[in-house]
């Protein structure tokens, strides 16, 4: 297991070495490797494709720009999180001035577009329960969708979010019982 | 709980028109980047809202205002006007400094709410 895993982080150093040196092809591959977790972190973390893409596109073309500064001294996996999160917040900060003039437009498109047989749908279903998760803190968002969208460990998350273990822990404990909560109330209604 | 999370926060696939976004941004000059579809379209409406609150003279209207890409998709679209909300674009990126010192000024500029004079004829100087 411990070869196999050496053998793919070689793969990825030699792909972070051919895109420092600017091979357009390696860009690409680099690209298809990962474009689908930066995405879906993205995604479940803004909840929104069209912000997931302009993320997604943001962390390549900022990657692209520094990958030449990557020395190896952290997995290279680790400093693409670490980057995806801090431009899923960049990006939080930045636009949260739009969001009342936004949610107050989906006010008011959302009640006419989603029928009776839609919401009873979406009882129950996976859509719930993103709902209840982007109801969650930014904090414990992250940690969530770190943990269940790409299956990293406590130390993983520690490692890209910038805390310790245990705080990881408790954050994602907070966040179980307040899902639990909500969804609970969301299956009596 | 935790394998509901695990199915509906599933990893997805990226969009495959992504990458001609990211190629057309890494082949741009510095400090422009192409932007989505639905971007431009969000831009003009939002900068039609802004500037219509403006123009009503609400008391205060700029929450929607000081953001430059929405300006500069606005200024992209008014020059080139062969350029529509179905066509992705690459918009400045950083606000230059005449664009910031206009939107100032628009600030300044936009009418405040008055009541109209007694007696006279709203709108019309020979009162």
């Amino acid at each position: 297991m411990n070869r196999m895993l050496m053998v793919v982080d070689e793969a990825a150093r030699d792909l972070v070495q051919a895109c420092a040196s600017g091979n357009r092809e390696a860009r690409r591959a680099l690209f298809e490797t990962y474009k689908d977790r930066v995405y879906s972190i993205a995604l479940r973390y803004s909840g929104e494709p069209a912000t997931a893409a302009d993320i997604t596109q943001d962390v390549f073309v900022k990657l692209f720009g520094q990958i030449a500064a990557f020395r190896g001294e952290s997995k290279f996996e680790s400093w693409l999180y670490r980057m995806v999160v801090n431009r899923c917040l960049d990006h939080r900060r930045r636009f949260s001035r739009l969001a009342p003039l936004a949610g107050e437009l989906a006010e008011k498109i959302l009640p006419a577009v989603e029928s009776a047989a839609d919401a009873l749908e979406r009882e129950e279903t996976a859509e719930a329960v993103q709902a209840a998760v982007a109801r969650l803190s930014d904090d414990l968002r992250m940690v969530v969708v770190l943990r269940y969208t790409e299956d990293l460990s406590y130390e993983e998350i520690a490692d890209v979010v910038g805390c310790p273990p245990g705080t990881v822990a408790s954050r994602l404990s907070r966040a179980h019982k307040e899902l639990a909560r909500r969804l609970a109330r969301h299956g009596k209604k | 709980m935790k394998e509901r999370l695990y199915r509906a926060l599933a990893r997805t696939e990226a969009p495959p028109e992504l990458w001609d976004r990211i190629e057309a941004t890494l082949d741009s000059p510095a400090g422009a980047r192409k932007i989505a579809p639905t971007r431009v379209a969000a831009a003009l409406l939002f900068t039609a809202a802004a500037t219509m609150t403006a123009y009503l003279g609400a008391p205060r209207p700029p929450r929607i205002n000081p953001n430059f890409e929405n300006a500069a998709v606005v200024l992209a679209v008014h020059r080139s006007p062969e350029l529509d909300s179905s066509v992705g674009l690459v918009s400045c990126k950083r606000p230059t400094a005449p664009l910031r010192t206009a939107t100032h000024r628009a600030d300044k500029r936009a009418p405040k709410a008055t009541p109209p004079r007694a007696g006279g004829c709203f709108g019309c100087h020979a009162g």
